[in-house]
């Protein structure tokens, strides 16, 4: 790609605080050398998608698929449903919202969600930064709630931010759906309106003006 | 009901998606014009019904009324910046910015101020823009209020509104029923999803058609990425190209050459594109005074249900406490309400689990008020600052100054006096350390105490303005009144990355006037000059 890259300077500064900051901890280390091996393969532009051709998923991957669904009953709280057959089909469906999610916030938000994810994958980084240390399968709802909210009020901004991250396209995904709002009064576009407009209607999107006479 | 989208499509307009152009494709034309929103828009209309041949190039695909399905989820990732994951440097304030044919302004919630007069004076005074005096803007303010059927809304407001109005006039405080650029208006509260009735005179159904049947074209799913100079000259622009559906980027490049060229890519837009081209900055102004219009919110549960997913999104608003204490004062701010839609209340609060779960379940019950604070006006706000991320993408940095702390804190305060002076049952501030309160009492004795670092509070902007500023001395600015870039001699900028501070209402009147009067002057310019 025929993109001017940024001169050596900035990008010198930018490693020098890196280095001077992994010096600031152990887990700020972690976040952090994650972070940088993260910004370089950003330059290259490429989102990280998922290129697995049998997965379901475009961006998610089997782990992340893992990992959000066992977030999902903590996040979801008393709106996640009860039942094991509702709750499979409500994680089949909420994870496919986020994958459509991810695939559109642009290469460097994908890379940063790629980045977190990533951290709470690696079992070491994981259990040092969440405190959760068996794998996301064998981790109790209790255990989750306690590390979401470590993050939320956490003095270091980067776990403030990586809450924020988890709960707003976790949220998002779940409560965007009309089918899981419909006891709260709302169901989405009313059928009334629905019937009026040409867009529910494959088809009437032809518009009636013949071809040439626009003005 | 006929999309006049679709039949101007079907007439021969000019519109070609740049993911079906070969790589390295080269055009043509007298002015480019980068970004179809308020600024971009416009200018495309005054300079091709001027006789000009405008190419409009813009990064999204068209999304027009038959796309405009009314579901969150879509609406949300694919008609706003970075699928409205778009966020302040430090994460602090997210950043709701239209990303779409017709910009912000396709997805705005048509809330119409012209400029205040109090902001016109300020920037005589402060940075003597001798142009933009109200006598000189009232002209260009009525040609855009008729030519966008801009009028004060006659329906009665929704719950939503109501509850505002009630509580202003319960404390005494002022409140208005606003302005809107609506024709037909439906009443059904899908603004920030695009407009589904076609409805709303957005630059999607305005100045873009307008442009287009004056012989315009516009190219979707290209993206300017950086100017080639000689001399004092803009020679070239290079754009990447993405696919079909305008989210991903693809290897593909493409060039456009033209006498003249119009940025109007918005306040993170259009410094970035100078930014990557490594433009003429010898005053180092370029990027900085950055302004949002940073928005905080009180979420509150009322007696009566509100169901602040119908009905127009706004339609009150109160500046009771907008230049109380002086323009140059503590920082002032714009009440209004938002739409409460349940994915985006979700995303707003900053929680999660059984108090989310909660605020869920009283969905219909909840109003949501919103304080717009007014940034730039004061030494201590000189807003944000837009930068290059290591991709080249641009990324705002925007401190919150103690200055801003204040004003939220006391915007807090307001915005909870007026929800129980309304009838709420309790409220709760968007923002981690806050809890559910009672009472006004209770909410006046937390609040003082809620921190304002960064990441604690909800924030959101839905206005980024400046970063080009306009002066008239090239120490202080980008621009001079005119739009003309100070150092390059082919280049307008034309948006409103070129206000010297915030409005201090609600922008998309401010761009369109400014942006009508500023592209006239450039049309008799290019045809004559």
């Amino acid at each position: 790609m025929n993109i001017k890259i940024k001169t050596s300077q900035q990008v010198t500064d930018i490693d020098l605080k890196r280095r001077q900051f992994l010096k600031t901890g152990l887990l700020g280390g972690l976040l952090l050398s994650t972070a940088h091996l993260g910004a370089c393969s950003s330059k290259t532009l490429k989102a990280p998608l998922n290129t697995n051709q049998y997965s379901p998923y475009l961006f998610l991957t089997r782990e992340d698929a893992i990992m959000l669904s066992a977030l999902l009953p903590a996040m979801l709280a008393q709106n996640w449903p009860a039942s094991p057959l509702a709750q499979r089909q409500a994680e089949a469906d909420t994870l496919q919202r986020i994958d459509t999610f991810l695939l559109r916030v642009g290469a460097f938000n994908q890379h940063e969600i790629r980045k977190l994810f990533d951290l709470l994958q690696v079992r070491l980084a994981r259990g040092l930064t969440s405190g959760i240390w068996r794998s996301w399968e064998n981790t109790d709802r209790q255990q989750i709630e306690a590390f979401l909210q470590n993050w939320k009020h956490s003095g270091i901004s980067l776990f403030n931010s990586g809450y924020n991250g988890l709960s707003d396209i976790i949220c998002f995904a779940w409560y965007s759906n009309p089918q899981n709002t419909l006891a709260f009064g709302y169901a989405g576009v009313p059928d009334h309106v629905a019937q009026n407009l040409p867009q529910f209607h494959a088809h009437s999107l032809k518009s009636h003006i013949p071809k040439g006479t626009a003005s | 009901m006929t999309d006049s989208i679709q039949a101007g499509l079907d007439g021969g307009w000019d519109v070609i998606n740049a993911a079906t152009l070969l790589d390295k494709t080269v055009l043509e034309t007298d002015v480019v014009v980068i970004g179809s929103g308020a600024g971009g828009a416009t200018t495309a209309e005054f300079l091709s019904r001027a006789g000009l041949k405008v190419l409009i190039i813009e990064e999204a695909k068209l999304r027009h009324q038959k796309d405009f399905k009314l579901n969150e989820l879509d609406a949300f990732s694919s008609l706003y910046q970075e699928g409205t994951s778009r966020r302040t440097a430090d994460g602090a304030i997210a950043i709701y910015q239209g990303r779409t044919v017709g910009g912000s302004t396709t997805i705005n919630w048509t809330s119409t101020f012209r400029t205040p007069e109090p902001t016109l004076e300020h920037w005589h005074q402060h940075f003597g823009l001798t142009e933009f005096s109200p006598e000189n803007m009232r002209p260009w303010f009525e040609e855009r209020e008729q030519a966008l059927s801009m009028q004060a809304w006659q329906t009665p407001p929704n719950e939503n509104n109501a509850i505002l109005k009630r509580g202003c006039d319960a404390l005494g405080w002022s409140s208005q029923t606003m302005v809107r650029n609506v024709k037909g208006c439906w009443n059904l509260g899908y603004c920030g999803f695009g407009c589904p009735t076609n409805a709303k005179q957005s630059m999607l159904l305005t100045s873009i058609p307008s442009a287009l049947n004056h012989q315009a074209s516009l190219l979707t799913c290209a993206s300017a990425e950086f100017f080639s100079f000689e001399a004092d000259r803009i020679s070239e622009l290079s754009c990447s190209i993405y696919d079909t559906e305008g989210f991903q980027k693809t290897a593909r490049t493409l060039s456009i050459r033209a006498r003249h060229y119009v940025l109007s890519a918005g306040a993170i837009g259009s410094p970035a594109v100078l930014l990557r081209s490594e433009a003429p900055d010898p005053y180092e102004t370029l990027g900085k005074r950055t302004f949002l219009h940073p928005v905080n919110t009180c979420t509150a549960t009322m007696k009566e249900p509100v169901k602040g997913f119908e009905g127009a999104p706004q339609s009150i608003y109160s500046d009771e406490f907008l230049w109380k204490e002086g323009v140059t004062g503590p920082a002032g701010f714009k009440l209004e309400v938002a739409p409460v839609f349940p994915g985006g209340l979700a995303a707003q609060e900053a929680l999660h689990g059984e108090r989310l779960a909660r605020r869920l379940q009283l969905l219909a019950y909840t109003n949501s008020t919103i304080a717009l604070l007014r940034d730039g006006f004061h030494d201590d706000s000189p807003g944000g600052r837009v930068k290059l991320r290591n991709d080249n993408s641009p990324v705002l940095d925007y401190p919150i100054s103690d200055y801003l702390k204040q004003g939220f804190i006391k915007a807090y305060l307001a915005m909870a006096e007026l929800q129980f002076a309304a009838g709420a049952v309790s409220l709760s501030a968007a923002h981690h350390d806050a809890q559910e309160w009672t009472s006004w009492q209770q909410a006046r004795n937390e609040i003082p105490k809620l921190s304002m670092e960064p990441l604690r509070a909800a924030l959101f902007s839905a206005h980024v303005m400046g970063g080009c500023s306009m002066g008239t001395s090239p120490r202080n600015s980008v621009v001079n009144q005119h739009g003309e870039h100070h150092q390059i001699s082919n280049l307008n900028i034309i948006d409103g990355s070129t206000f010297p501070t915030s409005i201090g209402a609600n922008p998309q009147l401010s761009i369109y006037a400014m942006a009508a009067k500023q592209a006239t002057h450039l049309a008799t310019r290019l045809k004559f000059g």
